[in-house]
């Protein structure tokens, strides 16, 4: 199971990746977001800001705050993102809940593949 | 209105779209006529998979409309999973969803607009709402010189990023398609009563610069600004309320890519399944070439509407 300390530096490198790509810079742009990542079996929360085109780690943000709010256990919400699995997958099979506009979670699924995708 | 015709094949386009655009009507292909028919299923997966069980074995084809089920991209085919459920559903009727006849046919169109069509495509500005369901008029489109913009990002996921060229379009959909594809149909395209609403203005500044707007008419229809004046559209499935609605909205030409059957273009899975009917024979033994033959014997030309002075009006 994927520790709370492992799973800040799985964002962290998350958030670089994000940073580097000119692509999501461009496509982010008036998407000002924060997402509540809970992981239901380790009991840690952490989250992720996006603005002004740029991502960063955040620490566990309080629920009122959060526009999105991911769910699952800790290795599925590790290996999104890792890019080892497309949220696509679990987001089916009911592994991952994702609470959030239908729009913002289709934003979220493109700006991961982006990422990761290919 | 259907006449009765004992040896008339009869096709059915089954759609996630609203039933309030079902039509049925006569078809002459050759020296054929075929009986068409669209029977709307307001979004619901579910009932298109009952409608598509229950014509299996009493329709000589079924298009598939509302969704595209294969989705080619520069060689490679994407499948979307709802659409592949879908097309199960039937083990001994054809069923096609369009994407066969849509890269032949949409190409051609395009190639006869820009040779013959009475406003120019090259060096024209075009907004092409989506082009991973059309990549071959992309491809076309670019071909015939137009400075084409790429909508799919924006209109379909609502992301400002103009996609400017065919490359980019093909690296995008490499690292996107093959899981958005796997997302339910809804999420991907207005179906149902989404067909229905009002439209909602969306970018409204890529429709103000093109001089052209192509591709899939419920995305253009979804996000459409209140004036288009001089403005071309090439689509298909558009009714008559349709062409009221884009001319009211200063539209000078509506070309749409199928014949016009009970006033509304045909969806390309209705044409596709059509053709198949009269040729009698299985989609997989169908390629581009025997469409190409069908398209010459047929004399193929795109339908071109003058909408200038028909607003208020049905066409």
């Amino acid at each position: 199971m994927v520790a709370a300390d492992a799973m800040q530096g799985v964002l962290e490198r998350f958030a670089e990746r994000f940073n580097a790509s000119p692509d999501l810079a461009r496509m982010t742009q008036g998407w000002d977001r924060t997402l509540r990542i809970v992981a239901l079996d380790a009991g840690w929360v952490h989250g992720l800001r996006v603005e002004a085109g740029r991502a960063a780690w955040v620490a566990a943000p309080d629920p009122s705050q959060a526009e999105i709010a991911l769910q699952g256990d800790a290795d599925t919400l590790a290996a999104i993102f890792r890019g080892e699995l497309s949220p696509t997958e679990p987001y089916l099979d009911g592994t991952l809940l994702v609470r959030s506009s239908e729009e913002d979670m289709m934003k979220l699924d493109v700006f991961t593949l982006m990422v990761w995708g290919e | 209105m259907v006449h009765a015709m004992g040896d008339a094949p009869r096709v059915v386009s089954v759609s996630l779209g609203s039933r309030r655009r079902d039509y049925q009507g006569m078809l002459r292909l050759l020296d054929r006529v075929v009986r068409i028919e669209r029977q709307g299923c307001d979004g619901d997966v579910e009932e298109a998979e009952r409608r598509i069980a229950a014509l299996d074995g009493n329709a000589d084809a079924i298009g598939l409309g509302g969704l595209d089920v294969y989705l080619y991209i520069a060689g490679d085919r994407y499948v979307v999973a709802d659409g592949e459920r879908l097309m199960r559903a039937a083990t001994r009727t054809p069923v096609v969803d369009g994407s066969g006849l849509k890269a032949t046919l949409e190409p051609a169109a395009i190639r006869w607009l820009a040779a013959h069509g009475p406003f120019p495509l090259e060096a024209a500005p075009v907004l092409m709402v989506s082009a991973l369901d059309r990549y071959g008029m992309a491809v076309a489109l670019e071909a015939a010189g137009g400075r084409v913009v790429y909508g799919d990002l924006m209109f379909g996921a609502g992301i400002p990023y103009p996609i400017t060229s065919l490359e980019d379009l093909r690296r995008i959909a490499r690292k996107l398609a093959r899981e958005i594809t796997r997302l339910p149909v809804r999420l991907l395209y207005p179906t149902g009563q989404a067909q229905e609403q009002p439209s909602q203005e969306r970018f409204p500044e890529q429709y103000a610069q093109a001089d052209v707007i192509a591709g899939d008419f419920h995305l253009i229809r979804r996000y459409l600004p209140a004036r288009l004046d001089g403005k071309a559209i090439v689509t298909n499935t558009t009714t008559r309320a349709d062409r009221d609605d884009l001319a009211a909205r200063g539209v000078r030409w509506l070309c749409t890519t199928t014949p016009i059957v009970d006033g509304r273009s045909l969806g390309t899975n209705a044409l596709e399944a059509a053709m198949l009917a009269v040729l009698g024979r299985q989609p997989q033994t169908v390629g581009p070439e025997d469409f190409e033959s069908l398209l010459r014997a047929l004399d193929y030309r795109p339908e071109v509407l003058d909408l200038a002075g028909a607003a208020g009006g049905s066409g």
